[in-house]
């Protein structure tokens, strides 16, 4: 390689490691925070919402169980898988709340 | 950039909710968010945008993050897939040409350039590039990456990062030389 050419390659080579023109703008990170916390808000209200809808879907069938077999002597048996469903679903909301608390971490950072 | 031991520690302060920790990692990766963003998206208007977002998008996913590369190589990841992403929704650009056949807008004429321009000369001729040379030219050049963190970033074959490279060089020497050149003869 010729002088001129290793001097054309170092030229080029330190135009190349320039930074393009683009600066962001004051108050870049509080606008990345707010949108984080835009974000969480969008993703807890869905959480809710699907909550909410179980925990309806659940008393309704437990209301329909009831009504249908009030008049049968299985009410009893009835109560007990009742039981037995209630305290699957507060296991089940216990995991989420601790899903999103220690696994997901995202909510005391804003 | 930081060491690994320290990324570790930035990484967990986060992780455990420290709003002043992932201020420290925007400080730190900024100007690598920056430098991807701007020289991937053409629109002024998106660049800042999509640099919220990227940031957001490592918020988000930095339970994910196992340390088994740089967090600087993992986060240019990210802003390239947005950048990538961006651009294939908005669809501004046109189907990209081939090195070769692209006709190289110049900007100004011949002997009309000043020396202080000759950055963003070539900085205009990288723009006109397709997506693939000018990310392997701003990994390479603006943020030092190695080859293998360009492949972790952009899912190329190593060879293919060389050759892009070496295209790219040498396309940018062919056109610049006539300018370039003529300063260093001068020397």
């Amino acid at each position: 390689m010729s002088r001129t050419e290793d001097q054309m390659d170092k030229k080029l080579e330190e135009l190349l490691r320039t930074p393009p023109e683009f600066n962001l703008s004051e108050g870049f990170q509080d606008r990345v925070f707010r949108k984080i916390a835009q974000r969480e808000a969008v993703s807890t209200r869905a959480y809710s919402w699907v909550y909410a809808l179980a925990i309806a879907i659940f008393l309704i069938a437990a209301v329909i169980c009831l009504v249908l077999f009030s008049n049968t002597g299985s009410l009893t048996g009835l109560l007990e898988i009742g039981s037995w469903g209630a305290m699957i679903g507060v296991l089940v909301v216990i995991f989420q709340l601790l899903d999103n608390r220690l696994v997901r971490k995202k909510s005391h950072l804003i | 950039m930081l060491s690994r031991m320290d990324e570790q520690v930035l990484v967990r302060e986060v992780l455990g909710g420290s709003q002043w920790a992932f201020r420290q990692l925007m400080d730190k990766y900024q100007r690598l968010v920056v430098h991807m963003v701007a020289r991937l998206v053409d629109d002024q208007r998106d660049r800042e945008e999509l640099c919220q977002d990227v940031f957001v998008k490592v918020y988000e996913s930095l339970g994910s993050f196992k340390f088994d590369a740089k967090l600087s190589t993992w986060i240019a990841t990210i802003a390239y897939r947005m950048a990538v992403n961006s651009l294939r929704k908005t669809s501004r650009r046109a189907p990209e040409q081939d090195l070769d056949t692209i006709q190289f807008s110049l900007g100004h004429e011949e002997g009309g350039m000043e020396a202080m321009d000759y950055a963003k000369f070539i900085q205009s001729l990288v723009g006109q590039m397709p997506l693939n040379y000018r990310t392997v030219l701003t990994l390479y050049y603006l943020e030092g990456f190695s080859y293998p963190e360009i492949v972790k970033v952009t899912g190329m074959p190593e060879g293919t990062v060389k050759n892009y490279l070496f295209r790219a060089k040498n396309k940018l020497k062919a056109i610049a030389e006539p300018y370039i050149g003529k300063e260093i003869h001068e020397l």
